[in-house]
């Protein structure tokens, strides 16, 4: 599937591995969570770059052990409309201190993209019917601004933060 | 048997229409074309979802109605309402007897406004 | 009142141009209804009965006499000439189009207005005693801290898709005019006991389906810890609120699915992890928009101009000053209450025409100051007794004069079946019937609070009413169940199922019965509500159901 990362959209470098289904060694692979905990050893000792898609309802801290091993955790979106994600991906980057590639996949929608990269995604799974390239670029720039402490983009465009602006600029 | 009539919200406008003759939607019910066979009413359906997809109306759906011979009396209150404006305000909705919006249809390539 | 800086002006124009280009994409099909509707519901957007409907943010029930203006112009321009004050704080016009919607929001942008998060599964308009700023025996004017709320929370990137709606209501008084109890959050502003400025926190209230009061989750907060408390509460629900069934998602589910000592253990833990909100800044900022609620300059004075004879001239007056009217916290001054509830009229509305004369009166006499509430009504906080007169006359020449706050025919009812397209049977008719048939006598009846939603979604407050009316639909037809004993002040109480059902025909009269009741058993100048909660709701049910 396409994905938009870096203001392209380009094809995905990585590997969707089923559960039980073996990996030609040395590929990028994305496994489930389950298959991460059975074979970490295995698949961090033979695989090239590897990812994870984290269920929603899971409690993040489990992540911890395996985050420095890890350069793609893929969160899913079952619904535009489910937002835990969002949390989600607040937690993986401010508390487990996790700097790799977040992920958003499943209902990604162009008017949504903002606000998943202001809590630290920074790559996203478009479905084929996705929109042209200018509308998510359009819609990812319409708020220049933000409210919220801490809550800027990683990389690329970034609405500016007020809050802890104005103490110092007394405006 | 029972008898349906289709409505919807004009998508641009908002206010209420039902599904008259010849794909053209109306403000006023007893307007709508009726549909008594389970055939009809899958084909008042899909004119539904038609120009729901074409981004003429929303939310279409069926409507059951009494079916007099110059009215469409809606059989709910809720939809009774809908043709005709609150119960509390008779100088708004369609029964103020100023309501005028538009007609409108599709002609499938583009909406025109009649 | 709180002025927009170069960056709030700029964030909702933004905002704005935003909203107009998903709604052009929308008109041109490129988005679908299904992937617009939140967008919509984000900007204040509904699908009604009729029309559109938009929900304009009326932030903590404060607005200017611009303001108010400018909500007069838009409902002429763009509308039908009224517009519908709501039981939270904000205001709705019902006969909207998609396609003006910009253009309106770019005139309210004009007076620093908005409409945002007045809908959808996000952190609503914040609201707040309406009496803010006047009253005497307040911790401090809590529409700062509302301000605050309001900034942090809007297009919050985490929090903009919760498994429900999501509302916080504060107060500063111990007398709660704000119905925090009944909030998913609500803040109750209050000093440690070493004097330090700081909150109480409430979670887990809420009318609905699932009526309940909030608990306690944190006796004592420093304000400086606010934002990053709040931010720590959101995420736990966020991510443990229920959203497999709608009427099981807000946050008073998971609460009484987890118990208060674990969701307070589970949002402390969240807490103590976040460190990015300094609230040395959160003070600051706080200090910053303080400035902006100073009082205005009242000047204390004994002086009443010609009040008292115009007391003993007028009874009318004399009537509304005794039944709207409340002591100001500066001496020579008064809290006014313009009921929105005419005898027989439609509780909340109010004409352009009455919104420009109450923008003028209040620039005149109220220090360009005007207040929504959640009772829907107007105040006017800021009226030299001296003026009081003036006032009264204007107001009562436009209808606006109705001697009836906190009585009987001051009912508060949600648009019901006649507007709104969850309904399930009307309210307002039912409010108009009970009003015509208590006026008569409602002095004699003293306080009294009569709420009626049109659906369980509770929009009109049923559950808190100290005669609460639901509108449910059975078999085709209208019907309107009676709870008795319910209350939304600071001894919050939820209202209990009398009995049967009444017929759209016969709830005014079932009303008028549970009245006659009250007022042969009373004793000493007990309220409705002190005399049912001193005999219960035997008597109620057996004058009720005896006679039915
Ligand atoms: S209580 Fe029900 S009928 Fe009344 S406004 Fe709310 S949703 Fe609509």
């Amino acid at each position: 599937m396409p994905l938009l990362k870096g203001g392209i959209i380009e094809d995905d470098s990585f590997l969707d591995l089923e559960d039980g289904a073996s990996f030609p060694e040395g590929a990028s692979v994305i496994v489930s969570w389950d298959r991460l905990r059975q074979d970490y050893a295995l698949l961090a000792a033979d695989t090239g770059r590897l990812g994870v898609r984290f269920p929603v309802d899971s409690d993040p801290a489990t992540l911890t052990p395996f985050v420095s091993g890890l350069q793609v955790i893929a969160l899913e979106f079952a619904a535009y409309t489910d937002g835990r994600a969002y949390s989600l991906a607040r937690v993986i980057r401010t508390q487990l201190g996790f700097t790799g590639e977040l992920r958003a996949t499943g209902d990604v929608l162009a008017d949504q993209v903002a606000f998943m990269r202001q809590v630290g995604f920074d790559a996203f799974e478009i479905r084929s019917d996705y929109q042209p390239l200018d509308i998510w670029q359009r819609t990812a720039t319409a708020m220049s601004l933000t409210y919220q402490p801490d809550f800027v983009a990683r990389q690329g465009f970034a609405p500016a933060e007020i809050f802890n602006k104005r103490r110092y600029a007394g405006s | 048997m029972t008898t349906h009539i289709l409505t919807a919200n004009h998508l641009a406008e908002g206010h209420v229409v039902f599904l008259g003759e010849n794909g053209i939607w109306v403000s006023n019910a007893n307007h709508a074309v009726r549909a008594s066979s389970p055939e009809d009413k899958t084909r008042l359906d899909q004119s539904g979802s038609a120009a729901k997809a074409a981004s003429l109306v929303i939310e279409p759906y069926l409507v059951e109605v009494e079916a007099n011979e110059n009215t469409n009396i809606p059989i709910k209150t809720r939809e009774r309402m809908r043709t005709l404006g609150p119960t509390v305000r008779l100088d708004l909705g369609y029964q103020s007897g100023t309501w005028k919006p538009d007609t409108y249809a599709y002609t499938g390539e583009e909406i025109v406004q009649i | 009142m709180y002025r927009y800086d170069n960056f709030d002006a700029r964030f909702v124009s933004e905002r704005t141009n935003q909203f107009r280009d998903q709604i052009a994409r929308r008109l041109k099909g490129e988005l679908s209804e299904e992937q617009f509707r939140p967008l919509r519901l984000m900007n204040g957007v509904y699908l009604q009965l009729h029309a559109y409907m938009l929900r304009i943010a009326i932030p903590y029930g404060t607005l200017s006499g611009a303001q108010m203006h400018k909500l007069a112009d838009i409902a002429d321009r763009f509308d039908r000439s009224y517009g519908h004050f709501t039981t939270r704080q904000n205001i709705q016009l019902n006969w909207m189009g998609l396609s003006n919607i910009p253009d309106i929001l770019e005139e309210l942008a004009s007076v620093e207005m908005h409409a945002i998060q007045t809908s959808g599964n996000c952190i609503r308009n914040v609201t707040t005693d309406p009496y803010a700023g006047a009253i005497a025996g307040e911790a401090e004017d809590p529409r700062a801290v509302a301000e605050l709320i309001r900034q942090w929370s809007s297009l919050h990137p985490e929090f903009s898709f919760l498994p429900r709606k999501f509302k916080v209501a504060i107060t500063a008084s111990e007398g709660d005019r704000a119905a925090i109890k009944v909030h998913d959050v609500g803040l109750q502003l209050c000093e440690n006991d070493a004097g330090e400025a700081g909150v109480r926190v409430w979670v887990g209230g809420g009318l609905g389906r699932t009526p309940l009061i909030a608990s306690v989750i944190r006796d004592w907060l420093p304000l400086g810890d606010l934002l990053g408390y709040l931010e720590a509460l959101m995420r736990v629900y966020n991510r443990h609120g229920r959203r497999d069934n709608k009427y099981k998602a807000r946050i008073k589910i998971l609460l009484q699915a987890l118990g208060l000592e674990e969701l307070t253990r589970q949002v402390d833990a969240e807490f103590a992890k976040i460190d990015h909100i300094d609230p040395d800044n959160v003070r600051s900022e706080l200090d910053r928009i303080r400035a902006f609620f100073a009082p205005p300059p009242l000047e204390e004075s004994a002086d009443e101009g010609t009040l008292q004879s115009d007391l003993a001239e007028n009874q009318a007056f004399a009537r509304w000053i005794q039944n709207n009217s409340v002591d100001h916290k500066v001496p020579g001054h008064t809290i006014v209450t313009i009921s929105l509830k005419p005898i027989g009229g439609i509780p909340g509305d109010a004409t352009s025409d009455q919104m420009h004369l109450i923008a003028n009166l209040a620039t005149l006499y109220s220090h360009d100051e005007i207040r929504t509430t959640h009772e829907q009504n107007i105040v006017l906080p800021h009226v030299r007794k001296a003026d009081l007169h003036h006032l009264y006359k204007a107001l009562a020449d436009a209808g606006l004069g109705t001697a009836n706050a906190g009585l009987a025919s001051d009912i508060i009812a949600c648009p019901g079946l006649d507007y709104c397209s969850l309904a399930t049977a009307r309210s307002i008719p039912v409010a108009q019937n009970i009003s015509k048939r208590l006026e008569a006598r409602e002095n004699d009846v003293g306080p009294l609070k009569i709420k009626i939603s049109g659906c369980i979604n509770a929009c009109g407050h049923h559950h808190v009413g100290h005669i609460g009316i639901l509108g449910l639909d059975k078999a085709g037809k209208e019907y309107y169940q009676i709870t008795l004993g319910g209350s939304g002040d600071e001894n919050a109480s939820i209202g209990e199922i009398l009995g049967p059902g009444f017929s759209y025909d016969k709830i005014d009269g079932a009303v008028e019965t549970l009245v006659d009741t009250y007022q042969s058993i009373r004793t000493g100048d007990e309220r409705f509500l002190d005399t049912y909660r001193r005999v219960g709701a035997d008597p109620f049910k057996e004058a009720l159901y005896a006679t039915a």
